[in-house]
């Protein structure tokens, strides 16, 4: 699972171009939209797009989207579930 | 009524300048990299910066800059305020950028895609400095002068603005070209006319 965290921050630093962010700065159970890295709508599509093509996973119900992208642990545990590439 | 000019700043040939003077310039690195440069110089911290297309950061930093040390420079909010872009290319370069994220696999970017418009830009500027009046993006083949003196004139007087940012922000295939002026109602050394326009863009 750690593994998996670490290659998913480096992913969204990279996806959402957060240059001034390290995957150090980011906390495993901290919001990632709001407070937290603050993210917007625009990322929160790119995060899906992110995970269909990554991982395979099409989120079929966008509500699902709000327990999900929750915070890093959320999304990693998700993923690990759920992948299919 | 009198529209002066108070301000005006370039990004040319990766060099910046206010007022006709050399602030920052860097030749050995890409046009692109030298906005990157130029925001880190300047100290601006406005990460939202790195989200941004390569003409959003186009604009907003000359804008920015151009804003800088006057009374516009903050969180006020500036209802009389307007903004009146134009450029050649329009979108384009990001137009480009986003077909390529189509590609064969499909997977079109939504972060790319919402820059797929040439006024996007001035909605950037707007955000960061609260500007809420008249804006428009004008697509022409060069900076015409003549119009943008004509255009912002009948502006100011249907509208009833007190300030604007004017000018032109191209950006295609790592030519980057920004020319803003601050135009204000009666106030500031350089008369808005045609001829002194033209002059401050070539210069």
């Amino acid at each position: 699972m750690e593994q998996l965290i670490a290659q998913l921050k480096r992913e969204i630093i990279e996806v959402l171009n957060l240059e001034e962010i390290t995957p150090d700065d980011i906390d495993n159970d901290a919001p990632l939209f709001g407070e937290g890295l603050g993210l917007d709508s625009i990322d929160a599509l790119e995060l899906i797009v992110l995970m269909e093509k990554n991982y395979g996973i099409k989120l079929q119900d966008a509500n699902q989207g709000k327990e999900i992208f929750k915070s890093i642990n959320c999304m990693a545990d998700y993923i690990s579930k759920h992948r299919t590439i | 009524m009198n529209l002066c000019i108070s301000k005006y700043c370039s990004i040319k040939n990766n060099c910046f300048s206010v007022n006709g003077e050399v602030v920052f310039a860097n030749s050995e690195l890409s046009a692109t990299e030298f906005l990157t440069a130029l925001y880190r110089h300047e100290q601006i911290g406005y990460p939202k910066f790195f989200k941004m297309d390569y003409l959003a950061k186009t604009g907003f930093l000359a804008a920015d800059l151009l804003l800088k040390g006057t009374a516009f420079y903050g969180d006020s909010l500036k209802q009389t305020m307007g903004i009146f872009l134009s450029n050649n290319s329009s979108s384009l370069d990001t137009d480009i950028a986003f077909q390529k994220t189509i590609g064969k696999e499909y997977f079109p970017s939504p972060s790319v895609f919402v820059y797929t418009l040439p006024n996007i830009v001035m909605g950037e500027i707007a955000i960061k400095h609260k500007i809420f009046g008249e804006n428009t993006f004008f697509v022409s083949q060069e900076f015409n002068d003549r119009f943008v003196r004509d255009y912002v004139n009948q502006v100011f007087v249907e509208k009833d603005m007190e300030s604007a940012i004017v000018g032109w922000v191209e950006l295609f295939d790592q030519h980057c070209e920004a020319f803003l002026m601050l135009v204000e109602k009666e106030k500031g050394t350089i008369n808005f006319t045609q001829e002194i326009i033209h002059k401050l863009y070539k210069s």
